[in-house]
């Protein structure tokens, strides 16, 4: 297979332009700000099914030892669970790591029969800084996570950032799986088989 | 041909780029069964996030260079002493002028874990023997009594490996709202604290020149909620190694957090004979200890310092801070006699004080106004004004001192570097002419004009 130079130079266009969306690491809604959000069919499951399954998979969120869960708010009519999420980001690692600050989101889940919908949005970071008990606290300051620069601290940014793209990533994987979980009709204890 | 390719070359890429955050998507997995669904909430069940221990290191260094436009002959801003009698304390940590000056090197240690905490702050240089000033071995003439002992006749004035710790502490985590603290803490009183890169302006308040700086003591902690914590606590005294007397000083702080944003802190810390500077005379009041003499006042006294400290973010970018302090001395006095340490004596107790203090119940205190702006992450402007009166030179400074100082903070490197451009003016009211001027005479104002270099990992 042979490319010619027209066909560099389109890729190479190619590069540059989906490069510069996935620097972003977190997609970007219309209205320019991050929101993961996706619409997944689940053929043969109802809605009681997949709202059960979402309510397990925001426990197993709330029991996760590096998110926090707050505010949650369920609504088994409409199929709905919403709840703000929060998770500390670090500086440096190892024995050197230190907290930088804290990112805080919206995610919700929704359900139909046969399909759900998720979405992780409103991602902001909340500076911290050392108090003078050598605690680190909120400043109140916020930054938006849609905001690729920061001037003095480019790197550790975009590690933030980086950090909220593989953190989400996880999480709905985690919540593709247990959305399709069927629930057992059976509700006997195994019972366990004693050697005579 | 060539399209065939080109296509080819533009799906590779596609697919390599591609997010897994399609908008629609047909779940093809196959259901997982209710037994495994059943063992994997067990397991869930089970298996509570599990904190592991930690260990972690932080430190800094820091320097600083500062002119003086009153150009004290001394070469440093401590102030004349001519008028204020031996008191010397115009500046805290940042002494000299027209030189490159070492701060503090700090190192420190930081184990936690979900029951317990332990942390070993160690600083060394100039500034942390500053800090440690308490630990001298032996009284010296203005020196310090530590109760340190026994002497012997190879003793200096070295400090000894004890100036090298700022806090050595551990915190057990009774429950999640007890906790129990035993070693050496930085003091709970006042807004500022020895390590520059926590404070916003590096030239340090005379509140909290005047005031603690550490205790040896043991303290427990009540957090009633997210919004309020009390403290209680007993320590030897104030700034020293060991103690000289039975009786301790106890100790307070109570928090609480009116609204998101804003912090705020009652201290308390009250005790007997617990100034190491107070030392009388020798008479009837000494007591030998060892080789070394401890002379303090017969009829004693009894110190408290109340303390508020406040801060509010006003908004994400303005922040306004609050410091004052008030404290008292209460002299029992007497008619015992004492040798005065400069001579004229014997004198009765009594007389004694009210000639050094003016009263049996000298006070100082001090307030102080805090207010900064993050113009950018990388640059931000504050400003400290404070008033301060030791009228009664009962503590450090013996007198009283408005100050301005303006700080612009440079962050860069990630946070590791900060750069304090510093703009202070000292003025001494009351007629006082506290600082230097070029030929070694009293002066009423010391401006000073310079930068700190702080660097943090």
């Amino acid at each position: 297979m042979r490319m010619g130079k027209s066909g560099i130079v389109m890729s190479v266009i190619f590069l540059l332009v989906f490069g510069g969306v996935s620097a972003q690491y977190l997609p970007v809604n219309g209205s320019g700000k991050c929101e993961v959000a996706e619409v997944v069919l689940a053929e043969g499951f109802l809605k009681s099914t997949l709202y059960s399954n979402q309510l397990q998979w925001f426990k197993m969120l709330a029991s996760s030892s590096d998110v926090t869960l707050s505010s949650i708010q369920k609504d088994s009519i409409e199929g709905r669970t919403a709840g703000n999420a929060e998770f500390l980001v670090y500086s440096q690692s190892g024995i050197l790591r230190k907290v930088a600050g804290a990112i805080r989101y919206h995610v919700s889940v929704e359900v139909k029969d046969g399909k759900y919908r998720y979405a992780f949005s409103d991602f902001i970071f909340d500076y911290y800084k050392q108090d003078r008990n050598y605690h680190m606290v909120e400043t109140g300051k916020t930054k938006p996570l849609e905001e690729t620069e920061a001037g003095g601290w480019q790197k550790l940014w975009t590690q933030h950032r980086k950090t909220v793209f593989s953190l989400v990533s996880q999480q709905v994987d985690a919540l593709k799986i247990k959305m399709i979980e069927t629930p057992d009709t059976n509700n006997k204890p195994t019972e366990k088989k004693v050697d005579w | 041909m060539k399209i065939k390719n080109l296509l080819l070359v533009m799906i590779i890429v596609t697919g390599f780029y591609s997010s897994g955050f399609s908008q629609v998507v047909v779940a093809s997995a196959t259901p997982i069964r209710k037994t495994e669904t059943k063992k994997t909430e067990l397991i869930l069940a089970a298996e509570e996030p599990e904190e592991k221990p930690k260990v972690t290191i932080s430190g800094y260094i820091d320097s600083y260079y500062l002119h003086a436009f009153n150009n004290p002959k001394s070469g440093n801003l401590m102030g004349s002493g001519n008028v204020a009698g031996p008191y010397f304390a115009g500046r805290a940590f940042d002494r000299l002028t027209d030189q490159f000056a070492l701060g503090l090197v700090q190192t420190k240690f930081m184990y936690s874990d979900k029951k317990s905490d332990l942390v070993v702050d160690l600083t060394f240089g100039p500034n942390a023997e500053l800090g440690n000033f308490g630990n001298q071995r032996f009284m010296q003439p203005g020196g310090y009594v530590t109760g340190f002992y026994p002497a012997n006749g190879n003793q200096s004035a070295l400090y000894g490996t004890s100036a090298a710790i700022k806090q050595a502490y551990f915190t057990y985590k009774a429950t999640d709202k007890l906790s129990f603290t035993v070693g050496q803490f930085g003091t709970h009183i006042g807004y500022e604290v020895i390590d520059a890169p926590v404070n916003y302006h590096y030239s340090l308040s005379n509140l909290f020149n005047n005031g603690p700086f550490y205790h040896i003591g043991a303290k427990a902690q009540y957090a009633f909620s997210g919004n309020a914590y009390l403290m209680v606590g007993v320590v030897n005294n104030w700034d020293a190694l060991t103690d000289w007397k039975k009786q301790k000083s106890l100790i307070s702080q109570f928090y609480f957090k009116p609204v998101e944003g804003w912090n705020v802190y009652l201290n308390w810390i009250g005790g007997h004979n617990d100034d190491g500077f107070k030392a009388g005379t020798t008479g009837a009041g000494t007591t030998s200890v060892g080789n070394v003499v401890y002379p303090f006042l017969t009829s004693g006294y009894s110190r408290n310092l109340f303390d508020l400290t406040t801060g509010y973010q006003m908004t994400p970018k303005f922040y306004v801070g609050l410091n004052a302090a008030y404290g008292m001395y209460n002299f029992k006095g007497g008619s015992n006699l004492v040798n005065p340490a400069g001579g004229g004596g014997p004198v009765t107790e009594t007389a004694y004080i009210t000639g050094l203090y003016q009263k049996l119940t000298p006070t100082w205190y001090g307030v102080a106004f805090y207010t900064n702006y993050a113009i950018s992450d990388v640059v931000g402007i504050g400003a400290r004004y404070e008033h301060f009166s030791d009228k009664y030179m009962v503590r450090y400074i013996g007198a009283v001192n408005n100050s301005l100082t303006i700080t612009a903070p440079i962050t860069v490197a990630d946070g590791h570097l900060i750069i304090k451009p510093e703009l202070r003016i000292d003025t001494s009211a009351g007629g006082v002419k506290y600082y230097e001027d070029s030929n070694g005479n009293p002066t009423a104002q010391q401006t000073t004009l310079g930068a700190a270099f702080i660097y943090k990992y």
